[in-house]
């Protein structure tokens, strides 16, 4: 089967969620991404803390040795996830031979993507001005935090980002103290990753038709803003700062989170109309309370949804969450389980659909890991080859790609060029 | 038409019959250049009856739901439930790229418009259907709106504070992800196109795309650990949102080097604060059995300061912090303001409105917003008479017999 994006070369220098999840998903679609990466800077294959951070590379007196670590220890399962079906090789970009390396490979390439420092391709000559003579129809691609402009130097973090852009603000129970609003996630980087990598693919499709390449740059801030929408359009148009609305719909009701059976276990139920209304309360065995007139109709309802929650809450409390779901949905009514990372493990429904992925992780055995995010009738991967060694494909790269003698290679190696 | 040609999608056409999940993948393509053309029923989308509603007055004109995820598509009627509708769609499809729809599954089946039949006529036709569970498995016939994905998904369960209930993301992130994880296969199957001639069906789950974006599978897994909520905390102690003199903002020393610039921070600022640090405190594990009292030690640092002066003293030592900012605050930032996130339409109920600019900048090829949402029927004549070549009598006819 032929893949989707097959036959397209791109050159990762990504590191961390956002970056590397991009390039993942267009790997996975059979693009060979090369990650470009040197021992003096190991980021996530350290641990997500980095070298030194997780306690996972030894730290002597002086520092941190980076010729004398051992590379096939660093492919961790943090590392790993967002890395499947990449080639690696070794290359010190901070060397000036490194960079016509580089160069090199940017003639044989169809994409570059980073997000490194802001500044620092400029600052080793390789922007896009530089590239795009080496190779006319390139397409350059940045992921910064907060790109050009005023703050274009901070250093952020995803979870950063989710709090600049208004989203852990909103995000909370009404009652949630600010403080303790919800911040600690990685959905802003993978939103834009997911953003980034279709990007690239109509910058490929317009290279096809046209033969012209491009300069990208997606802020991750602006790709995390642009999922409030709605709440901005509130704010220019009606001049109202949206304050979180926790789980209830100022529309339905019920609409809700309720507590079930067992240590924090919890399920959600959503009723649309008066017909899903009546089925309810008869799958609840038409309780007494609901035949109340305070609950008669969705206006009521939402006047009186505390005494309403409460009520429906007798009922959850004595089930389990799969059970609710299972119980309701049978009855046409929406109801969920609030699924944790067990449960999630579990899943029967992701197990049929073939998302879980059992890889063979070497020394840290074998492990399950999230497999296709969505499902192409063709032009995917199925399966997995795993995440790369650090330099894993030096031969490949070096020799097949670039056609160096192996005295050329050795000299490299030796000047830590090739590190 | 406008003129689109130096949009990187620009002379793809794409069908938009989505309500909820699926609306800000039309978006996105139509944000990317391609004409959308959105295809209501003839009593309008059920988006149009979700709010916020401008000035809080319900309207099919006045739904900012609606605004948001319909500016830039055209907007035509059509009602598909019966033999005519359908036929006019097929007409439709012929001359489409993409069909993007968020049904239940099923429902495409039953009215005779499942891949299948609408590949016989159109072979290249990419179609993507967006639901909240996908085409298949045990569950894929679940009623899922939001909630239910985002609980299914797992997000939900890691959200929120450590001694309350989960709580969902704010304006629907499920949705959002589906679409988005939706556009990534259709412009993979449109590469895929360009060298086999041949369309594809695109299943996207919002549930699926949520558990991947949790992140939870592979962690349990290696460790058999349950992920549990803590706010805002992230990482390394200190991490997270602290109140400060004029707001919050929302600290992180995850690496080494950030503890370290964040000691000179609070040194250099606060010489009153007693920090009386022995060698064990660079060690974030003992740091995290001691939260309370550095986090009590942080607060005293950042309640003595305004939230720009404490981001820019970390930033300056390379310290993650940013304010936490409402809608207001960050639409008033200058850093924001620079980029021109923010830009002015005129819709023809609404007024003259400010909307975010799509975040894809791309240099040859620039977004730019054509129009604005459009308005129930607007763009029937256009469609109907100018592209399929219907008589402004056969139209009035459809109209008149409630086709369209």
């Amino acid at each position: 089967m032929k893949l989707a994006a097959q036959g397209i070369r791109i050159l990762d220098l990504t590191d961390a969620v956002s970056g590397p999840f991009a390039t993942m998903m267009l790997a996975s679609i059979g693009a060979e991404v090369i990650r470009v990466e040197s021992r003096r800077h190991l980021g996530f294959r350290g641990g997500p803390g980095g070298p030194g951070g997780s306690g996972s590379i030894p730290q002597g007196p002086d520092g941190i040795d980076f010729s004398k670590v051992d590379m096939s220890l660093l492919v961790s399962p943090n590392f790993t996830r967002y890395n499947l079906d990449k080639l690696s090789v070794a290359l010190n970009l901070t060397k000036p031979e490194g960079r016509d390396l580089f160069n090199k490979l940017i003639q044989v390439s169809d994409v570059v993507v980073d997000n490194l420092s802001f500044g620092v391709l400029q600052k080793w000559g390789l922007d896009y001005q530089a590239l795009e003579k080496i190779k006319e129809d390139i397409i350059v691609v940045t992921m910064p935090s907060l790109g050009k402009g005023l703050y274009e130097q901070w250093t952020t973090w995803g979870m950063n980002l989710l709090s600049f852009t208004g989203f852990a603000y909103n995000w909370g129970h009404p009652e949630t103290p600010v403080e303790e609003r919800a911040a600690s996630n990685t959905y802003g980087d993978y939103i834009a990753g997911m953003k980034t990598a279709s990007t690239i693919l109509a910058a490929l499709y317009h290279r096809g038709k046209t033969g012209e390449g491009q300069y990208i740059e997606i802020s991750q801030t602006e790709a995390t803003a642009s999922l409030l929408g709605v709440s901005f359009l509130d704010y220019f148009v009606n001049n109202r700062v949206t304050s979180p609305k926790g789980n209830r719909h100022s529309q339905f009701a019920p609409y809700n989170c309720y507590r079930c059976k067992g240590d924090d276990r919890w399920c959600v139920i959503a009723v649309f109309n008066q017909d899903e209304w009546q089925r309810f309360c008869s799958v609840l065995g038409s309780p007494d309370w609901a035949k109340e007139p305070e609950f008669h109709s969705m206006e009521t309802r939402l006047k009186n949804v505390g005494m309403l929650d409460k009520n429906i809450e007798t009922w959850t409390q004595l089930r389990t969450p799969n059970q609710v779901m299972k119980i309701l949905q049978a009855a046409g009514i929406a109801a969920g389980a609030v699924q944790n990372s067990e449960d999630l493990y579990f899943d029967l429904q992701l197990r049929a659909r073939g998302h879980m992925l059992e890889l063979d992780t070497g020394p840290h055995g074998t492990i399950t890991f999230d497999g296709p995010p969505l499902h192409l009738s063709s032009g995917q991967k199925t399966g997995s080859d795993g995440a790369p060694i650090l330099g894993e494909h030096n031969d490949y790269v070096y020799k097949q790609l670039l056609g160096l003698s192996p005295e050329e290679i050795e000299r490299l190696t030796e000047n830590q060029v090739i590190f | 038409m406008p003129d689109e040609s130096s949009s990187v999608l620009s002379g793809l056409v794409v069908l938009d019959l989505t309500e909820n999940r699926g609306l800000y993948a039309g978006k996105m393509l139509a944000d990317l250049g391609a004409d959308v053309i959105k295809i209501e029923k003839p009593v309008g989308s059920e988006a149009r009856r979700i709010g916020p509603y401008k000035d809080d007055i319900p309207g099919p004109e006045n739904s900012l739901y609606f605004i948001n995820f319909n500016t830039n598509k055209r907007g035509i009627t059509l009602n598909m439930e019966g033999p005519e509708g359908r036929d006019i769609f097929k007409q439709l499809v012929k001359r489409t790229d993409i069909l993007v729809e968020d049904s239940e599954v099923g429902v495409m089946q039953s009215l005779g418009l499942d891949y299948p039949s609408l590949q016989e006529l159109n072979p290249s036709l990419i179609m993507a259907a967006v639901t909240g569970f996908g085409q298949t498995g045990p569950y894929n016939t679940f009623k899922a709106p939001d909630i239910v994905s985002f609980a299914m998904g797992g997000l939900m369960n890691v959200n929120g504070p450590g001694d309350a209930a989960p709580v969902v993301a704010p304006c629907e992130q499920s949705h959002y992800s589906a679409s988005i994880v939706s556009v990534f296969g259709i412009m993979a199957a449109l590469l895929l196109r360009s060298t086999t001639g041949e369309g594809q069906l695109v299943d996207a789950s919002a549930h699926e795309i949520t558990a991947t974006l949790t992140g939870g599978i592979m962690p349990y897994s290696n460790t058999s650990q349950i992920a549990r909520r803590n706010g805002s905390q992230f990482g390394a102690v200190p991490g997270r949102i602290f109140p400060c003199k004029d707001g919050y903002v929302h600290i992180l020393t995850i690496r080494p080097n950030h503890w370290v610039g964040f000691l000179e921070v609070v040194k250099m600022a606060s010489p009153d604060i007693s920090l009386i640090i022995g060698e064990e405190w660079y060690d974030a594990g003992f740091r995290n059995r001691n939260v309370d009292i550095i986090d009590a030690l942080v607060t005293e640092f950042t309640m003595a300061h305004n939230k720009m002066e404490i981001t820019e003293m970390c930033q300056a030592k390379d310290v993650p912090c940013t304010p936490v900012n409402t809608t207001a605050d960050f639409a008033a930032d200058p850093h924001i303001k620079e980029r021109d996130f923010f830009i002015q339409i005129e819709h023809p109920v609404i007024g003259q409105h400010t909307y975010l600019r799509p975040p894809y900048r791309l240099s040859k090829t620039p977004c730019s917003i054509n129009r604005p949402a459009p308005l129930l029927g607007q763009h029937n004549r256009d469609v109907y008479c100018d592209e399929l070549g219907y008589s402004s009598d056969e139209l009035s006819k459809l109209k008149a017999g409630g086709i369209i």
